[in-house]
Formats: structure tokens, sequence, C-alpha cells
């Protein structure tokens, strides 16, 4: 299972979640979104199904991924919660700084 | 730079020598972040950041060029030596800007770790909601 985050820090594979994010596609179709190849596509595909982030659907005679939440809503309040937590102490070094010596 | 990268900037009305020692001097230090706090920023130190009720982190200064640029990795867990995978880096620059300092502060690293969530979950409602408040979230920083 590799880590979430190393496998989102791929801007393909980012960009192809934000797609498969508004609408289920099939390989081919990310292919025409995306100035990427096919096979490029489905290996990125294969990578982001190994981290629980995209499922496959059957859609007729097509295959088409679906984009998983659950892993990347945490991972989303992880990364806002560590914001946060600076913003708080950036607030606190203006204030030593901006104080009388 | 990846995606995953915190970056935030905050406008100081004090000269960019005083916002350095807000950042560098483990007194001044222990007052934003922790309660104890041991640092040096000559790059290759290591120094400590502490938490009574917690615990202690490691950190280790990688670059130091007073009085613009501050790095340094940290490790995310308690007593243990900051490598790639269980630490991220934080970068400090400091820019004069009409009579004050421009703080911009960089987090990066984070998709060196180990999953921090671990869990599998199968929930797949609400997927469009999260991904929009992700992107969102990292747009605005």
């Amino acid at each position: 299972m590799p880590a979430v985050l190393s496998v989102l820090a791929d801007e393909t594979r980012w960009r192809i979640l934000s797609e498969i994010g508004t609408a289920d596609l099939s390989a081919s179709a990310l292919a025409g979104r995306l100035p990427v190849s096919r096979q490029a596509i489905a290996k990125h595909l294969a990578v982001l199904a190994e981290a629980g982030l995209v499922e496959s659907v059957r859609a007729g005679r097509e295959i088409r991924y679906r984009a998983l939440g659950a892993r990347l809503s945490a991972l989303a309040n992880d990364l806002e919660a560590i914001g946060r937590r600076w913003d708080r102490r950036l607030e606190a070094i203006k204030r030593i700084a901006e104080s009388e010596d | 730079m990846t995606t995953l990268d915190i970056t935030r900037s905050i406008d100081i009305n004090a000269p960019v020598e005083k916002v350095w020692a807000a950042i560098t001097e483990p007194d001044l230090i222990a007052q934003w972040f922790g309660d104890t706090c041991e640092f040096d920023p000559t790059p290759g130190s290591t120094g400590t950041f502490g938490w009574k009720e917690h615990g202690t982190v490691r950190v280790v200064v990688e670059h130091a060029d007073r009085p613009k640029t501050l790095i340094y990795r940290w490790a995310r867990g308690f007593d243990v030596d900051p490598v790639p995978g269980n630490s991220t880096v934080v970068r400090f620059d400091l820019a004069e800007s009409a009579g004050g300092t421009r703080l911009t502060l960089v987090e990066s690293g984070f998709e060196e770790l180990a999953d921090p969530q671990g869990a599998h979950d199968d929930n797949t409602g609400g997927w469009k909601a999260e991904l929009g408040e992700l992107v969102e979230f990292l747009e605005s920083r």
C-alpha cells in the first residue's frame, strides 16, 4: 500500500483525480482530456487504485474510474489542521517581533 | 514544491532582524512553539522543541542565511532523529516590505511520510464536495 501522500504528490495523478472527481471516466476519456498517453493514464490509475483513491466500475462495454473520497478527506483534514497550527504560530511570531524590547 | 506543501505568509510591522530573532532565538521560539527550546541557527546543528506534557521533538538546521532564510527539518515523532520519511522541512523566508517584514513559511515533505491515516474506508459519498474543499484549501494557501 503506497502512502497516499506520495501518490498525490504527482501532478498527473492529481489532475486525474480532479477529472474523475467530477464524473466517472474511462482511461481513454481521461487520455483525451490530459496531455498524457493512455498507457501512462492506465499506470497512474493502477497506482491510485492501489492507494484506495479510485475504483473501477463497468458501464456497458467500458471500464470507468471513480474517485473514492474518505482517504482524501482525511488527508485534507490533516493538512488543514497543520496549516491552522502555522496560522496561530505566525500570529504569535508577529506579536513577539512587534512587541517593545 | 508540490501540491502538498503548506505555504503561509504574514506581514509584520517590525524590522527583519527582529523577526529573525523571533524564529531563531531559543527563548523567543519557546514563546510561540512548545515550552522549551534548544536551537542554534547554524547549518548542521541539532536542537529540540519540547512540550512539558508530551515530549521532545528533534530538529536539524539545514540552511541559515541571516536574516533572510532559515530551513530546518523536524521530526514528526518524539525523541527520534529527523530523516526523510519521519520528518518535514520548514522554511522561513524574510523580506523587507513597506517598512516591515513579510514572513513566508513553507512546510514540505509530507509526501515522504508514511501514510498518516493508514485507515481503509469505503465511504464513497460526498467525494466531489471533499475534493472541492481540498482544492479550495490548497489554492487558498
